[in-house]
């Protein structure tokens, strides 16, 4: 695997789909692969509708024999896919493009919350800082969960950011500082609610096989899952997405890992909440537990399971967690510094695209017998 | 929460989107299945459960629960400048089906909390369902 992510925040003058050719060419520099040996491409597309394979190969000179655009790709369900093509035959080395704008074009956010009825937008429900926020208060309802206990999602991962010198939040963020902010989707506050940024990120994959010839520690994939819950709001609960939690032992069977055996774990964090639904989700902690969970110090790089050490989109970029996925890989290969987790050797990513679907992938640098 | 400000609010984004089917009806129905019974939300061609296209508009009594709340204190868009702080919450009806809509009269809302539907005709001929708390008790 090589990994390749360009300067985070703003990138003024830059095209989304120019943002993600530069990860691409850092991604090669980074394995020591050359353009030409890339025979797969999987983009995402990103805000302002960029990002299609089509756009990105020709901008990019490639001509690979399987290229694909997922909608929705979170670099999870575009590593699942590449997964695929390649346990497939279809290719046998696929470069994973995001890029974006976002934030020098200012795109708007104010569409409504969640699909399937403009009807939201008439009553005000907009940014997944509104399902985010009920989410939490249903939590607070039946678990006594707190506001402070919520925070140190965000403190935990502002003290990683300030050991990430890519990260676009440095500045402190202490417990009291957060209980301090003004709400702006009550209970939710500003640091609960992931940032807008530009940039891009790469990941090329290929077979086991290959890797001897790139010029990087492994990195395997173990397994990787999906779940749904496409009838959204006809599901009860929909926002606390209790299907997720079906595919957890496949996961973790098929990687042949136990949860303890996890070192690093990798939340998409789009709004600070959902850390606290997948730790549960996953069975980091019991239902309802997460909140005594991180106030306790249990998620910190000391912690018995480091989250997001990037800080995450609340702290280090939004990049719809493809960051996460060039985190954990740089984690395992042992280099990162000062916010390196000694020894670390398995790592699991969870994402999720709205309350319609999950993935989790699971890596490590050794595939266990 | 600021009734009349929240009205004005839908009322200008109604102009801008004119096509919103939900808004046509100045009472809460849904689509019943005559072959399994199964209430629809959001309206649908066919049931979601048995596939039928078969089903009737019938009357909904309203009467739901909180199931959560919240309170936007930035406005998204201009259009909620004048009507923040407000809320917006997930109730869920007794018949089974699950609506995002917002609670008229004020910010002060719990979990579990019996509410029902209040119709109001936003623009001409065109309606939007709130909710209200049952007995008027906050």
């Amino acid at each position: 695997m090589g990994v390749g992510s360009t300067k985070q925040g703003e990138l003024p003058g830059r095209t989304a789909d120019q943002i993600g050719v530069d990860a691409l060419l850092l991604a090669l520099k980074d394995c020591g692969l050359e353009k030409s040996d890339i025979d797969g491409l999987i983009t995402c597309k990103s805000p302002g509708g960029f990002g299609i394979d089509t756009e990105v190969g020709r901008l990019a000179g490639l001509n690979p024999r399987y290229s694909a655009t997922l909608d929705y790709g979170t670099c999870n369900f575009s590593l699942h896919l590449a997964t695929m093509a390649i346990a497939a035959g279809m290719a046998t080395t696929i470069a994973l493009v995001y890029g974006t704008n976002q934030r020098s074009a200012s795109y708007g956010w104010q569409t409504a919350a969640g699909s399937g009825s403009s009807s939201l937008e008439m009553h005000g429900f907009y940014n997944i800082a509104g399902q985010g926020a009920m989410a939490f208060n249903r939590h607070a309802y039946l678990y006594g969960t707190t506001s402070e206990q919520l925070g140190w999602v965000a403190v935990t991962q502002r003290e990683n950011a300030q050991l990430n010198p890519e990260a676009v939040f440095q500045h402190d963020l202490s417990i009291d500082d957060y209980l301090r902010e003004p709400y702006l989707v009550e209970p939710l506050r500003r640091s609960d609610v992931c940032m807008i940024s530009d940039g891009g990120a790469c990941l090329i994959v290929t077979s086991s096989n290959r890797v001897a010839a790139t010029a990087t520690t492994p990195v395997y994939v173990l397994s990787i899952d999906q779940a749904t819950g496409l009838r959204q709001y006809q599901n009860p609960d929909n926002f606390d997405r209790p299907w997720i939690s079906k595919m957890v032992p496949g996961a973790f069977e098929r990687a042949g890992l136990n949860r303890t055996d996890i070192d690093l774990l990798y939340v998409q964090d789009p709004v600070s909440f959902w850390v606290l639904q997948m730790l549960e989700l996953y069975g980091y902690c019991g239902l309802g537990e997460s909140g005594p969970f991180v106030k306790e110090g249990r998620i910190r790089r000391n912690g018995e399971i480091p989250v997001n050490t990037n800080g995450g989109q609340l702290s280090e970029s939004y990049m719809w967690g493809w960051l996460h996925l060039c985190e954990a890989v740089r984690q395992l290969r042992g280099t990162c510094g000062p916010r390196q987790v000694d020894g670390a050797r398995f790592a699991q990513y969870c994402s999720t695209k709205g309350f319609e679907k999950a993935a989790t992938s699971i890596l490590g640098t050794e595939v266990p017998q | 929460m600021n009734n009349a400000a929240l009205f004005a609010a839908a009322a200008r984004l109604m102009s801008e989107t004119p096509e919103v089917d939900e808004v046509r009806f100045s009472t809460l129905r849904f689509q019943h299945c005559r072959q399994c019974g199964y209430v629809r939300s959001p309206e649908s061609p066919l049931c979601p459960e048995c596939l039928s296209e078969e089903s009737d508009w019938l009357e909904d009594s309203g009467a739901g629960t909180i199931w959560s709340w919240c309170i936007y204190h930035r406005a998204y868009d201009d259009a909620f400048k004048e009507v923040i702080p407000y809320n917006v919450a997930l109730v869920e009806l007794d018949s089974g089906p699950r609506l995002i809509s917002n609670v008229l009269n004020t910010n002060e809302l719990r979990i579990g909390q019996r509410v029902v539907v209040v119709p109001k005709e936003v623009a001409p001929d065109r309606f939007l369902l709130y909710f209200e708390l049952a007995n008027g008790v906050a």
